[in-house]
């Protein structure tokens, strides 16, 4: 062999070089992936540079919100054909098919995925086989498949008092749960004050509201889970927080006070609720492994062009061998990353195989994926920058903002320690963790 | 010298993680007090209010900072005053740059790059002359009016592939200087600072001097008011928004001889070693401003609905302890590099490739080091660790900036290699 210092001509590889299992790919995947790649590409990529000043008006980014979700359509996956919606929640790739629309969308900006991610999360409890609750699909539908705007939803979980608490329903069973549904007549009485859902702060116009019907219960049928449109009486939103990063995902304080909803507005009914919420988790954490899935095939773009235009000893970054070193890893993790997103999104497609989305096994097969994910993610990019030298800090550069948004993504939904303690309750038979 | 205020003050870093006190006087811990409680009073006391204004915050803080407590003529005694001894000063400093960076780390970025041209110039044992020591004392010292802000203009990675460019440690230099009579011309075309491109009253460049003979590399000091001196659009970056950063162009900047007082390897690699010390001191200050915030919240917030106090659960706890550990590593590391840089007479120049290497090592690791704690700090506070309300994600991007800027550790190793282990040819 002969070596010469001299870089060869080689195939610049892309992203799609990166492996996914083809077996397990959704029948639209190729078509919803290239539509969200182009929307990504023209309406995103270019103005990201400034979301983060526009955390609180979304004037930059509300618009690019409308296209993809009301002028695209893909606000209305979820929902049955029957209400104008694509039907994905019984078509088998619920997964494999929400992975990759994630994954996507993150890749231009993991804030936009949290958002528009978000939004299924309440109407996975009404639109998902086999608990859909028609009749709250036939009420909610319009608000998003008969616009070409952009509407949200959110789940108004986290309390002021828990923390975590609240998606740590195997260990507490909701019993930390201080916001009430109390029945009065054919209404629900809401009461409570809930910190940090997405899409809050003003943006949501529905919630999924997590209530108790019994304060202090953990006996499943007493955990409730209420859908209320945003501009019922009593429901009052408060300014989003100012973070790190995801400028595009506002946060803020929602309450609740004497809040009267139909009583049919409960998703599945006392007992579902406590079930079905747990695929609500389950989804949540293949939708963040998607988003460092997507977050890592931009910055492994961004990293094409840097490491061949940066020189260092008079040659491209990428052609030393230290350097080289570390860019291998970030291909190597992001390889990792989605083989392991899209084998869990199959295993949510396959109830059959590896048992329902809302069981023990597959919710904290969830977790451990999603940490070790955040995990590797965020390694690389600090990795990453550091190996940028004073241009990895700039946000001219775009891996800042990337390392910055996706910090949050392995601190929400309980945590590290949540996963972990779930992990090895689950794996070890831990009885007093 | 600094009048010092002498009373006591709250969360005692230097006590709770004692090190370096066999070379620390009254004097450099004095000092280290009085602006802790500055970093108290002006910093941590405000920023829940004043978040991260610079004109309302940072700005006058830096001002009280280098006037009023008068770090920025700490090495420059004025006539009749004695120097400061080398090794208490360089301890006073890393200590004053450990309190600082647990108020802010980006006024101990901006005060590192105040404070190493003034070191490189003053602590070795080669003093200027009196001739140099007059044109650039105003220049680092300033006047009783005006913060005096350095941006430093180091090599960078080439985005420009010219391989044919001069470069100093396998990166760009960004400006050339020339002779021109007594005095030096030095041009540089959107260079970009370490900080403060925008804000600056003082630009020290790294230079490759042109011409057979002269000692190339140079560290040029030119006013930023100097004619020819143009800014360019701001620098965004993920922290330090004390740093005002933004390129700058010199056009044909005329400077007097003295301007490249500091010149070749040895002098330009001793400013970079000093920068790097307080850089690691800032970080270690990141560390403690953790550790100050995670008290607070193992105090406060409840887990598993059980009434079990956060700092009371094994895991939060060894998650909390981990990142006392790093500061009660860290220190020493500092202190102790503050020591050797100072002790030249037992450890050589401060840029000889050995304390060059150091330096660059113990930045690199304390960098590290605080950023994995204030990582798990955030990770323990969850989402309220990324709210700005906490005020723990401020240190975690500003500490992020600084460890990018101290340059990659990866190709930190490969110099570190070339020297421990004769590899020559990487």
């Amino acid at each position: 062999l002969q070596r010469s210092d001299e870089p060869q001509e080689t195939a610049l590889r892309s992203i799609d070089d990166i492996t996914r299992p083809l077996e397990y790919l959704s029948p639209i995947d190729k078509h919803i992936g290239a539509i969200v790649r182009a929307w990504a590409d023209r309406e995103v990529i270019p103005h990201r540079r400034r979301y983060d000043e526009d955390w609180q008006d979304h004037a930059l980014i509300e618009p690019a919100f409308d296209k993809l979700m009301g002028g695209l359509g893909l606000q209305r996956v979820l929902f049955p054909e029957q209400v104008g919606g694509w039907g994905l929640g019984h078509s088998g790739y619920l997964g494999t098919a929400s992975f990759r629309m994630m994954e996507e969308v993150a890749r231009a900006d993991s804030g936009m995925a949290v958002a528009f991610g978000v939004t299924f999360w309440p109407l996975v409890m009404i639109c998902v086989e086999p608990h859909v609750n028609m009749r709250l699909c036939q009420e909610l539908a319009p608000r998003f498949c008969e616009t070409e705007r952009a509407c949200f939803a959110a789940n108004a979980m986290t309390e002021p008092q828990g923390g975590a608490d609240i998606e740590n329903l195997d260990l507490l069973g909701g019993s930390t749960i201080t916001t009430t549904a109390v029945l009065d007549g054919d209404a629900w009485v809401i009461n409570g004050h809930k910190l940090w859902p997405t899409n809050s702060g003003g943006v949501a116009e529905l919630f999924g509201v997590v209530c108790t019907t019994k304060a202090g219960s953990s006996a499943p049928e007493d955990f409730a889970f209420i859908l209320v449109p945003a501009d019922t009486p009593g429901v009052t939103q408060g300014a989003p927080y100012q973070k790190a990063g995801m400028a595009a995902d506002k946060n803020g304080d929602i309450w609740f006070e004497d809040v009267r909803v139909p009583a049919w507005y409960r998703a599945c009914g006392p007992g579902d609720d406590f079930t079905y919420f747990k695929e609500v988790i389950a989804l949540g954490n293949l939708g963040s492994i998607a988003f460092v899935s997507g977050v890592l095939m931009n910055v492994y773009e961004l990293l094409q062009d840097f490491a061949q235009r940066a020189r260092y000893d008079g040659r491209p970054l990428k052609e030393h061998d230290a350097a080289a070193a570390v860019l291998a890893d970030l291909a190597t993790d992001l390889e990792l990353t989605r083989i392991c997103g899209y084998q869990y999104a199959r295993m949510l497609d396959r109830p059959d195989l590896y048992g329902p989305r809302w069981s023990e096994p597959i919710v904290v097969k969830g977790r451990a994926f999603k940490y070790s994910a955040c995990d590797r993610g965020l390694t690389q990019l600090g990795r990453v920058m550091e190996l940028m030298e004073t241009f990895g800090a700039d946000r001219a550069h775009d891996v800042e903002k990337h390392w910055r948004d996706l910090k949050i993504v392995q601190l929400w939904m309980g945590g590290k320690q949540l996963c972990q303690m779930e992990a090895a309750r689950y794996y070890y038979g831990c009885e007093t963790l | 010298m600094l009048a010092v205020d002498r009373r006591t003050s709250r969360m005692d870093l230097i006590e709770r993680f004692p090190a370096g006190k066999a070379w620390a006087t009254e004097e450099s811990l004095a000092v280290a007090r009085m602006v802790q409680r500055w970093s108290d009073r002006e910093l941590i006391a405000k920023r829940q209010t004043l978040r991260e204004s610079y004109d309302e915050l940072l700005l006058p803080a830096y001002t009280t900072l280098t006037l009023e407590l008068g770090l920025q003529r700490y090495l420059w005694p004025t006539k009749g005053e004695e120097a400061p001894d080398p090794v208490e000063a360089a301890l006073t400093l890393t200590l004053a740059a450990e309190q600082v960076g647990r108020g802010d780390v980006g006024l101990a970025w901006l005060l590192a790059g105040l404070l190493a041209p003034s070191a490189a110039l003053t602590l070795g044992p080669d003093a200027p002359t009196a001739e140099a020591r007059a044109a650039l004392e105003p220049l680092l010292a300033g006047g009783p009016e005006q913060p005096q802000i350095v941006a430093l203009v180091p090599p960078v990675l080439d985005l420009g592939g010219d391989d044919d460019a001069p470069r100093f440690d396998g990166r760009r230099l960004q400006a050339t200087a020339r002779r021109d009579g007594e005095g030096w011309i030095v041009t540089a075309a959107a260079a970009r600072p370490l900080a403060a491109g925008g804000t600056a009253t003082l630009l020290a460049l790294l230079c490759h001097v042109e011409g057979d003979g002269e000692p190339s590399p140079a560290w040029a000091l030119i006013p930023a008011d100097a004619e020819g001196v143009r800014r360019g659009e701001p620098i965004l970056q993920a922290g330090l928004t004390a740093s005002r950063n933004a390129p700058v162009t010199l056009d044909q900047v005329r400077a007097p001889a003295a301007a490249l007082t500091l010149a070749g390897t040895a002098a330009c690699q001793s400013l970079l070693s000093w920068h790097d010390l307080l850089a690691a001191a800032a970080c270690v200050g990141a560390l403690a401003a953790g550790h100050e915030i995670l008290a607070d919240w193992g105090d406060n917030r409840v887990i598993k609905g059980k009434g079990q106090r956060f700092k009371d659960n094994p895991l939060c706890a060894g998650q909390m302890a981990d990142l006392s550990q790093r500061i009660a590593l860290c220190r020493p590391l500092v202190l102790d590099l503050a020591h050797r840089l100072a002790r030249q007479d037992l450890y050589g120049p401060a840029g000889q490739a050995a304390q060059r290497l150091q330096a660059q090592a113990v930045a690199h690791h304390v960098a590290a080091s605080a950023m994995t704690g204030l990582d798990h700090a955030m990770e323990l506070m969850g989402s309220a660790g990324y709210a700005t309300e906490w005020n723990l994600e401020r240190h975690w991007r500003d500490v992020k900036t600084v460890q990018v800027q101290l340059g990659s550790a990866v190709l930190g190793r490969v110099a570190a290699a070339r020297h421990h282990y004769d590899a020559k040819v990487i």
